[in-house]
């Protein structure tokens, strides 16, 4: 942890995992391309935490999940933190981010994993499946905080990563700070 | 001489000049040198070569007559005696006979045993078990392992004769049998490698126009294939009988004779020089010397070898210094420096001003100013408060010739000079001398190799511009030619001399040719692939009797290695992990297909940095690499096919980073 946290980003397929990360980046999008297959890569971001010092991260882009896939398990070996993808417009996607939470509770090895959710392709709302309140509330229940995002919007996406640095870098100093996600060890913790 | 009849009869000839066949070839170069005189050339040992001559000595009436008495002929060599003339002329004054090399006649067996120690096999001497040597004997060819048994026995028979330690036999090192069987597999086919490369090879090739390197589009005739892909060596073999007709033929003044060459870009691509480790040009040094004994051995001419000892040049300064004193000093200022910085400017001088002028490189420069700039250049040149500007193009092109002639070791090195020559002289057809000199050029050294072509690169523009300058190709070569080829011996051999039109010749081989030349043959990228595979082998196997170190390193790679491993042992074939430090996008997994390429790649790591604002600049300049398995490092062309490289090299790390220098 610490200089260069591993953050896995997963999801399913095709839900804009590449795109929020080259957004983020680089500044760029591209909506009507048909989704590049990523296999793995690997990008170095260098992320202003709130409070105020910079800090990277290791994004590690990931293969989406399909139906019939999982995410790799040697993931879940070495992430110090998880970005769980979905897209608004595609409930079985949400169903998958859902999946994907039980595997990282059940398979980490780290103590600490922070974890956020991104739900995706908020400029597709007239396509909505997947109804902002009951994902809310499905973070909510599971400690983790959950924004929805478009990468056509880069405002959208600095907030959550933002947080996503500050709390890899708290956890460092601060190991009291509540832990979200993770069997918080019975104490009841507030991170929202 | 036959190589048949090698043992000890054949040591005198590796540094005598062949008597059978000199006098027709003398007769066909150099039409007026009485053939009278050539018995007595003959038999001048060639420890005549540095014996230094007077000025008043017999030579100059010679010349002088070969000019006036040429037959029309020879008279297209006008330029070059005029240019030997200007040389002595210039030299006469502040002449430095310290810098002579000297040349001298070996020992019996001493050429073997230096020829040994060159090819990388010192370990036959020696005796040791270096594991390097071993590697290399493993991979070569059965005509390369045939021309490294016949040095090796005729080393042995000396050795015993003089008693001097005990050698191992031949038979240790080659098998019971002269022909091994270990080699016999590797005969059937002509290409020297056993598996992957030879699979893929021929069907895929695919007749690319666009990227292959076509050379002057002024040649007449149909454009020749060139193959790196089989060796030379095993390939002569196969269509040395018609090497016989043409020899006495002349060498053709017309440039159009030159034939046009392509290289079909095989799916591994071309491999220019600087694009392999040092370690690895280092094998690829041994081998082509190997493979060039061995191209000789099969056209039946003799690979001779000028010994050497080394004189050194000036410490510092410019001119007389060494090229890698030169480079050491320019290093520090630049480092990466692959061609002197005062050569370069020079050049650089030269293209600015030169290049139009008529007769540029002929028409000399005043001897006063030239030898007042050279003071000057030495004084100022690195306070870098030499004003370029004053420099007119005849007297930077004087500079630039004196530079060439006053390194204290020939650009082309003195070492295989005669090798250069007879290559012309006894070998007719263009593609067969192409490929003799191509293995001479990889035995190069570094320093060297690279100060020639950037020159060469700059003869070539010279001649680009024949419409305004009137330098033709083979008048630059004339004038080039005693300036790289024979100047260091003062004209003092008459040999030397009669060589003049087959100097002339190789250099305008190496001017027109210089980028072909400058491409690594592929077959012994692959021999040196083979070669690092062999050499891990062995030092595995010295591993398994080491235990304890074993343990060690066991422990240790465990405990370094175990997180990346996990991450890395879920891929699956044909996916490579690309790295790229510079970017922000530090690594991507790629699934490779046999259409991709190495510049696919690229491009896809430069998507996606096109549109960030930082050091595009550095960015862009960057190359795919292969790195470790069987390879030190590999730049790859960039229209390489990736998945022919992986299966190559299945264990390579790839990376993006600029190119050096």
């Amino acid at each position: 942890m610490g200089k260069g946290s591993k953050v896995v980003v997963c999801g399913f397929a095709a839900v804009g995992k590449t795109a929020i990360l080259e957004q983020l980046l680089y500044g760029n999008y591209r909506l009507d391309l048909e989704p590049i297959k990523t296999l793995e890569d690997v990008y170095i971001a260098t992320v202003e935490t709130d409070r105020g010092v910079k800090e990277q991260l290791r994004l590690y882009d990931t293969q989406g999940v399909r139906e019939d896939t999982e995410l790799p398990k040697h993931y879940f070996s070495f992430a110090d933190g998880f970005i769980l993808v979905y897209s608004i417009n595609c409930l079985e996607s949400f169903k998958r981010v859902k999946l994907l939470k039980k595997e990282v509770d059940k398979f980490s090895d780290k103590k600490e994993v922070v974890i956020i959710v991104l739900g995706n392709k908020m400029d597709l709302a007239g396509q909505r499946q997947v109804d902002t309140d009951m994902a809310q509330q499905w973070a909510k229940s599971e400690r983790m905080k959950l924004w929805e995002v478009s990468v056509t919007d880069r405002k959208t996406l600095t907030e959550p990563f933002t947080l996503l640095a500050s709390k890899l870098n708290q956890l460092q100093s601060k190991s009291t700070f509540p832990l979200p996600g993770r069997k918080s060890k019975g104490t009841p913790s507030s991170d929202n | 001489m036959e190589i048949k009849d090698s043992g000890s009869v054949v040591l005198t000839g590796y540094h005598s000049y062949t008597p059978s066949s000199s006098p027709i070839r003398e007769q066909s170069f150099v039409q007026d040198m009485p053939s009278s005189q050539s018995p007595m050339i003959r038999k001048t040992p060639s420890r005549r070569i540095n014996r230094m001559l007077s000025n008043e000595s017999l030579h100059t009436p010679q010349f002088n007559r070969s000019i006036s008495e040429s037959s029309t002929d020879n008279s297209s060599m006008e330029d070059f005696w005029c240019e030997v003339n200007n040389i002595k002329e210039s030299s006469e004054e502040g002449q430095d006979d310290s810098l002579l090399l000297e040349v001298k006649p070996a020992d019996e067996g001493e050429l073997e045993a230096e020829w040994l120690q060159d090819a990388g096999l010192s370990n036959l001497i020696s005796g040791t078990q270096e594991h390097d040597g071993q590697a290399l004997l493993s991979t070569l060819t059965r005509t390369q392992a045939a021309a490294v048994q016949k040095r090796y026995t005729t080393y042995t028979q000396t050795m015993r004769k003089k008693n001097k330690h005990t050698v191992r036999d031949v038979r240790d090192i080659f098998g019971i049998n002269d022909s091994t069987p270990s080699f016999e597999s590797k005969a059937l086919s002509p290409i020297p490698s056993n598996g992957v490369q030879h699979a893929i090879k021929k069907p895929i090739w695919k007749p690319v126009t666009n990227n292959s390197c076509t050379l002057e589009k002024t040649s007449p005739s149909v454009a020749e294939e060139l193959s790196f892909e089989a060796s030379f060596s095993e390939s002569v073999v196969v269509d040395g009988k018609d090497k016989e007709s043409e020899k006495n033929q002349r060498i053709k003044k017309d440039d159009s004779a030159l034939p046009k060459f392509i290289v079909w870009k095989s799916r591994f691509g071309l491999t220019e020089v600087g694009d392999l480790s040092p370690e690895d040009m280092k094998k690829i040094r041994y081998l082509s010397l190997i493979e060039l004994t061995a191209f000789y051995d099969a056209l039946g001419i003799e690979l001779k070898r000028n010994r050497i000892v080394r004189v050194k040049g000036r410490e510092n300064g410019l001119f007389g210094v060494p090229l890698t004193t030169l480079l050491e000093s320019d290093k520090k200022k630049f480092p990466g420096t692959k061609v002197p910085l005062i050569f370069q400017k020079l050049l650089q001088r030269l293209e600015e001003t030169g290049l139009e002028t008529e007769g540029i490189l002929r028409v000399p420069g005043s001897a006063a100013r030239v030898k007042n700039l050279r003071e000057e250049l030495e004084a100022k040149f690195h306070g870098n408060l030499f004003d370029w500007n004053k420099v007119r193009s005849n007297d930077a092109a004087g500079l630039l010739k004196m530079f060439i002639r006053e390194l204290p070791s020939s650009l082309f090195t003195m070492e295989y000079l005669p090798a250069f020559i007879t290559l012309v002289e006894k070998i007719s057809k263009i593609k067969l001398q192409l490929q003799a000199l191509h293995l001479l050029i990889m035995l190069l050294p570094d320093a060297s190799r690279d100060t020639a072509k950037a020159l060469l690169n700059f003869l070539k523009k010279v001649v680009s511009n024949e419409e305004k300058n009137k330098m033709s190709l083979w008048n630059v070569s004339m004038i080039l030619a005693p300036n790289l080829f024979i100047c260091k011996r003062k004209s003092a051999n008459k040999e030397e001399m009669k060589a003049a039109a087959s100097t002339a010749h190789i250099v305008r081989l190496l001017i027109r040719y210089q980028d072909i030349l400058w491409t690594v043959p592929s077959f012994l990228i692959s021999q040196v692939r083979k070669m690092n595979e062999a050499a891990l082998i062995n030092n595995k196997r010295q591993l398994i009797f080491d235990k304890s170190v074993r343990k060690l390193l066991r422990r240790k790679t465990m405990e370094r290695e175990r997180p990346e491993r996990r991450e890395h042992c879920d891929v699956p074939e044909g996916v490579i992990r690309v790295y790229a430090p510079l970017h922000s996008k530090v690594s991507m997994a790629i699934q490779l297909n046999s259409r991709t390429k190495a510049k696919d790649i690229l491009a896809r790591f430069h998507c996606e940095n096109s549109h960030g604002t930082s050091d595009n600049a550095r960015v862009h300049n960057q190359s795919l690499y292969e790195i470790g398995g069987n390879i030190g490092e590999h730049c790859l062309d960039p229209d390489t096919y990736i998945l022919d490289v992986y299966h190559v090299n299945p264990n390579a790390e790839w990376m993006l980073k600029p190119k050096s220098s």
